[in-house]
């Protein structure tokens, strides 16, 4: 699983979208809407390699991830 | 946020992960379906299911060769929705479905292109040839993002749409569908009379 928080001015952004845009490996083709917190996670996927999407409006920021086998991974993004 | 395929007057179908999400307990609580959005516009309204199917292969064993699933719509949806009319649905066999140009439509959750059209909830068409297929899924060039789970793979016949698969996956050596076979079919129609076809 990957998991993570997304920024906006140095707040929590609410309501940014998280997508997967590629992957390496076969995955489901999800999207996340962040939480009051800024919070989000994306389930389900196999080990392998991730370039993500945050994106709030017009802002946008990307971010690639390694997911090893049973390991969740952190992601930051910061939107400005 | 995910994409749907209306296939009767309240019987949409979909990924299973749209509906059973195995990371988040499971069944939703309730999914918000809103038929055409734009943007911030919902020109049919939107209605709140709280009914939803899929098969023990995906809900119990996580197979993605079981991936898909249903919302049945409330019987109070309003009129304009259940007036909406659906897909059709048909199961082909491998040499049929090698090669058929299909068709998809999603919203993508980047929006779709960058450029001052880029809206989340914007919804994108694109269509390319199917490019091989197994036993339970089929897989094609046609870009897709995540976000677009859930949206109809479909043909034209005589001028009416018909679905043949329900976009899934993501890969960069080709994005796929879970394939409508004979099992998925015999399901997707039980479901469409659970919706009131």
């Amino acid at each position: 699983m990957v998991i993570g928080r997304v920024l906006a001015d140095g707040h929590a952004a609410v309501e940014a979208t998280v997508m997967i845009i590629e992957g390496d490996v076969p995955h489901p083709d999800i999207a996340s809407i962040t939480d009051t917190s800024g919070a989000f996670q994306l389930g389900g996927l196999s080990p392998g390699w991730y370039n993500l999407e945050a994106r709030i409006g017009p802002r946008t920021a990307r971010r690639s991830v390694q997911l090893s086998a049973g390991e969740s991974a952190w992601v930051e993004f910061d939107l400005g | 946020m995910f994409f749907y395929i209306m296939i009767g007057k309240r019987t949409v179908i979909t990924a299973g992960h749209c509906v059973y999400i195995h990371s988040a307990g499971g069944w939703p609580s309730y999914i918000d379906v809103a038929p055409g959005r734009n943007g911030g516009l919902r020109p049919y309204g939107s209605v709140r299911a709280v009914t939803f199917r899929s098969v023990t292969g995906w809900v119990s064993n996580s197979s993605r060769s079981h991936d898909y699933g249903a919302i049945i719509l409330p019987p109070n949806t309003p009129a304009p929705i259940q007036a909406l009319g659906g897909f059709g649905f048909a199961h082909w066999g491998d040499p049929q479905l090698l090669n058929r140009m299909v068709n998809l439509s999603g919203y993508p959750g980047d929006g779709g292109k960058l450029g001052p059209e880029r809206e989340t909830g914007s919804q994108w068409w694109m269509a390319r040839a199917i490019k091989s297929v197994s036993a339970r899924s089929f897989a094609y060039d046609i870009d897709t993002v995540g976000g677009q789970s859930g949206s109809p793979v479909w043909t034209v016949i005589n001028g009416q749409r018909i679905a043949l698969g329900i976009h899934t996956n993501g890969y960069v050596g080709g994005n796929s569908a879970t394939r409508i076979t004979q099992p998925v079919f015999e399901n997707l129609k039980a479901w469409r009379t659970q919706g009131g076809s």
